[in-house]
C-alpha cells in the first residue's frame, strides 16, 4: 500500500482563501509565508521540547508553523530549518479540523 | 415502537434510538410542494443501487450559500425551484465510504434539470479523511472515560490531528500536556497559549496526561504504519425522517471561527468569532456578511469573543475572552463600545459568557470572569449595569465553591443560572437577580454545559461528559434527563422549540438532533458540512415546524437546518 501522504492529496492554497480550504477537509502543508499569523505569545524553545536536528524524516523545513529563514510561530528564538519540536504537523494552519464531508467529496 | 417521557423527579429517561420506526412517510414528500423541483434525481452506486440517506448539496459557482438535501428510500432526492437560481451549480455528496467524482449542473429557473448521480467506493485513505470526530471515537478501542477524554480535543481541532499524528507514546504525552496550556479559544490557526504556559510546559507531564498519551499513541499511526489497528467504524446514513429535510450552508469569511449564532427578529444572524476581533451579521436572504471590528485592549493577549446576546433594544452584546472585554453593538448607529472588567490588566483575566436576554427586567445583564490576579478566587459572577457600566460582584454563599460555571443562562425574571461543566462536580447553580443568593441544584452526573431557557421558564441545559439533554423546572424542583442517542456525542447545547420540539447539537457528530416531546422520538438529521457546534438556536414557528440554527466552529459556515416533517 502506498504510503498514507496528507501531502498527496489534491489542494490548492490561495493564501488568505486558503480558509475555504479548511472549510472542505482538505489538509495541506501551508508554509507559514503563506499563513501569516497574528503575534502572539510563543513557548520558550526548553517548554517547547525543541531540538536542533531532525526527528526522522520530520524538520521545520516542512512544517507550517516555520518561518523562513530561523522562526517560528509558535517558538521562541532562532530555529533551524533542520530543528523540530513535537509541535510539527503536516497538518495547515488553516485546517482546523473540518473533514471531508459533503462540501468537497475526498 | 415509541416510548414515551417518563415524569419523575430527578430520572433519566430513556430514549428512542436514533435509527428508530418512524410513521409512514409519502416518500415523494418534496413533489407535494407548490414549487416545481430544481435539481432532481437518483443517487446509487454499484455496490447498494439506489441510496437512501445520501446528502446532496448544490453550491452556485461563486456564491457563499450552499443548499443541500437527502435522498429518500427511492434514492431520490429534490432541489426545490425555489431554492436555486440559474447559473451553474458544483453538486457535492456526504454518504460515507462513496466519493462522487467532480459533478457540475447548469440550472435555469423555471425549469427542472434532472441529474442521476453515482458514487464509487471510497479507498481507505478517503474513507479515513471522511471520518467525523464522532466515528473516531467511536471506532477507536478504548474505556468509555478515555472515549469521553478524546472530546476534549475537540475543543480546538478534530480527531484527524491525533487520529493521523505519528507521535510515540512520549511525543504524544508532551503535546497532551502542551494541551493544557492553549487557551480555551487557540486552534491550529491561532495557537494561542496561557501566560504560564512555558512555565507549566518546564515540568514533565503528569501520570494523567503520559497515561492519556499513552493510550492515543496506541491508537494513532505511530505503529502501525499506514492503517490504524482497528477497524473503521461508520455510522450508518440517515433514514425515514432524517430524510425529510432542507439544509442550507453559508460561508463567513476569511479565518472566521463562528462560536455562537443568534437569530434576531428581523431574520438577521449574529454570531460571535472565538479568534478575532469582530462582530459578525449574515443576512441569510442574500448571504450578505457585515463584520464589526472591536479594538484591541490588551496587544499580545488572545483575540476573539465567546458568546453573543441581544437585549431587547436589538443590541448586540458579545464577552470578548482574553482581550477582557464587554463589546456591545448599537445596532442603530453600527457602533461598537467596550465595557472592561474589573482586574483587566491584571494576568489573565477574561470574560466568557454574558447574558443580556432578560436585562430589560431591571437594567443589568449577567456575566462572569476566569482567571484573574487571585488563583483562589478565579471565578467571578457579575451584574453589570447596563446605563453606568458598574459591575457588581456576586459573592457565593459563605464556605461554599467559587460560582464557577461555563454556560449562564438567565431566567425570564433575570435571575441567572450557571452550568458548572466539571465532571467533578455534578451540580448547576441558580442566583437570585434581587437578592444575589445562589441555590445549588444536584444533578446526576456531570452538571451542564450550555442552555436555553424556555416560555414556562424552564432551564434545558446539556450534559457534555455524560452525552444527555436535561431540563429544570424551578417550580416543581425536578430535573428530567434523556440519553442523546448516539454515543459519546458530547452534547453541547440544546433549547426547545416552545411546542413539541427539542433540539440540540454536539461537537463530533455533525449530527442536529430533534426530540419529539409528544412521541418520544428522535430524528437525527446529518449534515452537509463537518461542524464543531457550540450553541445552537431554535426558529420557533408558531405556524408550523420549527428549524435550527448552528455553527461550524472549525470551518466558518453557519448552517440552518429546516426539517420538512413531524
Amino acid at each position: 500500500m502506498a504510503k498514507f501522504d496528507l501531502l498527496s492529496r489534491r489542494a490548492t492554497v490561495k493564501g488568505i482563501g486558503a480558509a475555504a480550504l479548511a472549510s472542505c477537509g482538505i489538509a495541506s502543508a501551508a508554509r507559514a509565508q503563506v499563513y501569516k499569523p497574528q503575534e502572539q505569545m510563543k513557548l520558550t524553545q526548553k517548554a517547547a521540547h525543541y531540538q536542533d536536528g531532525p526527528m526522522k524524516d520530520e524538520s521545520c523545513a516542512s512544517c507550517p508553523y516555520f518561518i523562513q529563514p530561523n522562526a517560528c510561530v509558535t517558538v521562541d528564538g532562532p530555529v533551524s530549518v533542520n530543528g523540530w519540536c513535537p509541535m510539527y504537523t503536516q497538518f495547515s494552519p488553516f485546517d482546523r479540523g473540518a473533514h471531508c464531508a459533503g462540501a468537497k467529496s475526498c | 415502537m415509541n416510548r414515551k417521557v417518563a415524569l419523575i423527579s430527578i430520572t433519566v429517561a430513556f430514549a428512542a434510538g436514533f435509527a428508530g420506526p418512524v410513521p409512514p412517510f409519502d416518500a415523494g414528500a418534496f413533489a407535494q410542494t407548490k414549487t416545481a423541483p430544481g435539481i432532481t434525481g437518483k443517487v446509487s452506486s454499484k455496490e447498494e443501487g439506489t441510496m437512501e440517506g445520501v446528502v446532496v448539496s448544490a453550491k452556485r459557482q461563486g456564491a457563499t450559500i450552499m443548499v443541500s438535501v437527502v435522498t429518500n428510500k427511492q434514492g431520490e432526492y429534490t432541489f426545490p425551484g425555489d431554492r436555486v437560481e440559474s447559473g451553474v451549480y458544483e453538486i457535492t455528496t456526504r454518504a460515507i465510504g462513496y466519493v462522487l467524482k467532480p459533478t457540475t449542473t447548469t440550472v435555469t429557473v423555471g425549469t427542472t434539470d434532472r441529474l442521476d448521480l453515482e458514487v464509487t467506493k471510497a479507498s481507505y485513505q478517503q474513507l479515513a479523511l471522511q471520518m467525523s470526530n464522532s466515528e473516531w471515537i467511536q471506532s477507536a478501542p478504548g474505556t468509555p472515560a478515555q472515549k469521553v477524554a478524546m472530546l476534549r480535543c475537540l475543543d480546538c481541532h478534530g480527531m484527524q490531528r491525533p487520529m493521523f499524528s505519528r507521535h510515540n507514546a512520549e511525543h504524544m504525552a508532551i503535546s497532551v500536556q502542551r494541551m493544557t496550556v492553549h487557551t480555551a479559544n487557540a486552534s491550529p490557526t491561532f495557537p494561542f497559549f496561557s501566560q504560564n504556559a512555558s512555565g507549566v510546559l518546564s515540568n514533565p507531564p503528569s501520570k494523567g496526561e503520559a497515561d492519556f498519551g499513552a493510550y492515543l499513541a496506541s491508537i494513532n499511526l505511530s505503529t502501525h504504519g499506514d492503517k490504524w489497528s482497528f477497524p473503521l467504524k461508520p455510522m450508518p446514513r440517515p433514514t425515514g425522517k432524517a430524510t425529510q429535510v432542507i439544509m442550507t450552508t453559508y460561508d463567513l469569511p476569511g479565518l472566521s471561527a463562528p462560536h455562537d449564532t443568534l437569530l434576531d427578529k428581523e431574520g438577521n444572524v449574529w454570531v460571535s468569532n472565538f479568534q478575532e476581533q469582530f462582530i459578525t451579521k449574515l443576512e441569510p436572504k442574500t448571504g450578505k456578511v457585515t463584520q464589526y471590528s472591536v479594538p484591541i485592549s490588551k496587544p499580545g493577549f488572545p483575540t476573539g469573543g465567546l458568546m453573543i446576546t441581544q437585549d431587547r433594544d436589538g443590541n448586540i452584546w458579545q464577552g470578548m475572552m482574553g482581550q477582557a472585554q464587554i463589546a456591545k453593538l448599537d445596532v442603530k448607529t453600527g457602533k461598537v463600545s467596550i465595557l472592561l472588567a474589573p482586574d483587566w490588566d491584571k494576568g489573565d483575566t477574561r470574560f466568557t459568557m454574558i447574558d443580556a436576554l432578560h436585562s430589560h427586567v431591571d437594567g443589568k445583564l449577567w456575566t462572569k470572569t476566569n482567571g484573574g490576579p487571585d488563583p483562589t478566587h478565579a471565578n467571578k459572577l457579575y451584574q453589570v449595569d447596563i446605563s453606568t457600566g458598574q459591575f457588581k460582584e456576586i459573592l457565593p454563599p459563605v464556605g461554599k465553591r467559587d460560582i464557577a460555571a461555563y454556560g449562564l443562562v438567565s431566567d425570564l425574571d433575570n435571575n441567572v443560572y450557571g452550568l458548572d461543566n466539571s465532571s467533578a462536580q455534578k451540580q448547576i447553580w441558580r442566583t437570585d437577580g434581587k437578592t444575589g443568593e445562589t441555590k445549588y441544584i444536584d444533578l446526576p452526573g456531570g452538571g451542564g454545559r450550555r442552555g436555553h431557557i424556555d416560555s414556562q421558564n424552564r432551564l434545558w441545559f446539556s450534559q457534555f461528559h455524560d452525552n444527555r439533554y436535561g431540563m429544570y423546572d424551578p417550580k416543581t424542583e425536578k430535573v428530567m434527563l434523556w440519553d442523546v442517542p448516539t454515543p459519546f456525542a458530547g452534547a453541547y447545547d440544546v433549547q426547545y422549540d416552545d411546542r413539541r420540539y427539542v433540539w440540540g447539537a454536539d461537537m463530533s457528530t455533525d449530527l442536529a438532533q430533534r426530540m419529539d416531546m409528544e412521541t418520544g422520538e428522535w430524528t437525527a438529521f446529518l449534515l452537509p458540512i463537518s461542524i464543531n457546534t457550540r450553541h445552537v438556536d431554535v426558529q420557533k414557528n408558531p405556524n408550523g415546524l420549527s428549524s435550527l440554527w448552528t455553527e461550524g466552529q472549525q470551518n466558518g459556515k453557519i448552517v440552518h437546518i429546516e426539517p420538512l416533517m413531524p
